[in-house]
């Protein structure tokens, strides 16, 4: 019992890992993308929120370090500026845990969306003060308010594909301890 | 038990504390590492796209072939629509094939009266498109060619018919083309018939802009721009696309080459022009090669200026 919970932990990670791999792949297919189009959700943030939010085990800072400044680096964003305030953004999440599990699903979906303008602010101010050259700042927010928008649905698939939710009353970590 | 035990948690905490630390001060190092050394993290990024894209290739290439089976399948229900194209189109080449022939001979007649060679050194490797940038912000493409195929940055690329971009950066086995619509690209052209030069300023929309231009009234939407080779970064005598107005009524560039589907990209071997910075070289040197000097245009007249301050 005890090392099947704790293996699930590791799944749970590889998984995430796996599933930044596609992420990335499934971003650089060329299938025409022209200049000028509206950017999609980054549904690789909403994951990293959506879990980090329901089982912050399973998303140590390392490795969403890790996987963001992977995609930083092979996407031909400024590496390790996006992946700073993801990780600081996420251990906002972290040490609220307690206050942000008893929202419901409409409180957790509003308080996403002014975190992740948090996110966005905090890699446009960072960038302005190192005169890091930045893209259209209107597209970032659409880019964003996609990703908003596409929070819920990602919350959904999760739970329903990778069974991802939050711990129910009463359930126990491998060592027994409360979740 | 002398002691109550001690929680693991007791330690837990400063120690995440001091890990999370580290791993925030490590990306804002790599952050600060790109902002100060830029090439040198470019390149690390370059061979990690070299390593990690062309694996992917199995994968690529199927899911590429489906889309377009996908495309090939919508177009089979406007088939009508798209003969009557095509034959409109037919009867207009057929006015141009003969306009083409007639001054094809026109043109032999004149290189033979000129005995111009062309540059021999102007020849090109093809590359397969692998990946593009994966961001709406950047626009550009990565080759299946890289250095090992003697690829260096700053070469030109071309679809069949125009310029699509220029290289920068290269990995082992990929080279990364930047588009001219991404915002970094910037090159030097000529708008003909004026001879109007201008620097072409992608702006992450499909036209790119013209600035700089000296006269922009003597430039008209569906003038010819050819790559000028201004600065000996770039071939000269490419061509580009046709002037045209944007809705905000400045003036923009249709680009020739077809950004839909890039597949298959040129990449042109260009040389460092030889500049001439002696003025007496052109004359006393009697063993001078003519061929060293590409385009005798283009070479920068012996400056007046120099001479004087001797």
């Amino acid at each position: 019992m005890q090392s099947e919970l704790r293996s699930d932990v590791w799944l749970h990670r590889g998984l995430y890992f796996l599933l930044g791999y596609v992420f990335i792949f499934i971003k650089i297919l060329p299938l025409g993308q022209s200049a000028g189009d509206w950017p999609g959700p980054d549904l690789l943030l909403c994951l990293t929120m959506a879990w980090v939010i329901r089982r912050p085990d399973y998303l140590p800072a390392f490795l969403i370090a890790l996987v963001i400044l992977l995609t930083d680096l092979i996407l031909m964003r400024p590496p390790g500026l996006f992946a700073f305030a993801v990780v600081l953004g996420t251990e906002f999440l972290r040490n609220r845990i307690h206050f942000v599990r008893e929202l419901s699903l409409f409180a957790e979906w509003m308080m996403i969306a002014v975190l992740m303008m948090s996110i966005l602010m905090t890699t446009q101010i960072i960038a302005f003060l190192t005169i890091t050259p930045v893209e259209n700042f209107g597209f970032e927010v659409i880019g964003v308010l996609a990703s908003i928008a596409a929070y819920p649905i990602v919350v959904w698939m999760s739970n329903l594909l990778f069974k991802v939710h939050k711990p129910a009353m009463g359930e126990v970590d491998a060592l027994g301890r409360r979740l | 038990m002398a002691k109550a035990p001690i929680s693991p948690d007791y330690y837990k905490r400063p120690v995440r504390r001091i890990l999370l630390g580290g791993i925030l001060f490590l990306l804002l190092g790599v952050f600060s590492l790109w902002r100060i050394d830029g090439p040198r993290v470019d390149q690390f990024r370059a061979a990690l796209i070299d390593r990690f894209v062309p694996n992917m290739e199995w994968a690529i290439l199927p899911i590429r072939s489906l889309s377009a089976m996908v495309k090939n399948f919508q177009s089979y229900a406007r088939v009508y629509e798209q003969n009557q194209e095509l034959r409109r189109e037919l009867q207009k080449m057929k006015a141009w094939k003969e306009a083409a022939l007639q001054l094809e001979l026109k043109n032999v007649r004149l290189l033979d009266l000129n005995r111009v060679r062309l540059d021999s050194q102007l020849t090109h490797i093809s590359g397969v498109v692998l990946a593009d940038s994966g961001s709406p912000f950047r626009q550009s493409v990565l080759l299946n060619v890289g250095a090992r195929d003697g690829i260096q940055d700053g070469w030109a690329a071309m679809d069949g018919l125009g310029l699509v971009g220029r290289i920068s950066g290269v990995g082992r086995r990929t080279a990364r083309v930047i588009l001219l619509t991404d915002s970094n690209s910037q090159i030097p052209i000529t708008v003909q018939p004026s001879g109007q030069h201008a620097i072409l300023i992608g702006d992450n929309s499909k036209l790119p802009t013209l600035a700089f231009l000296e006269k922009p009234e003597m430039v008209r939407p569906g003038d010819q721009v050819l790559s000028s080779g201004d600065g000996g970064v770039f071939p000269a005598g490419l061509l580009v696309g046709s002037v045209a107005t944007g809705p905000d009524r400045r003036l923009r560039l249709r680009l020739s080459a077809d950004y839909e589907r890039l597949e298959f990209l040129r990449v042109l071997r260009s040389y460092a022009v030889k500049a001439i910075t002696d003025p007496g070289g052109l004359v006393s040197a009697t063993n001078l090669n003519i061929n060293d000097i590409n385009d005798p245009l283009e070479a920068p007249l012996p400056q007046t200026g120099g001479i004087s301050a001797e």
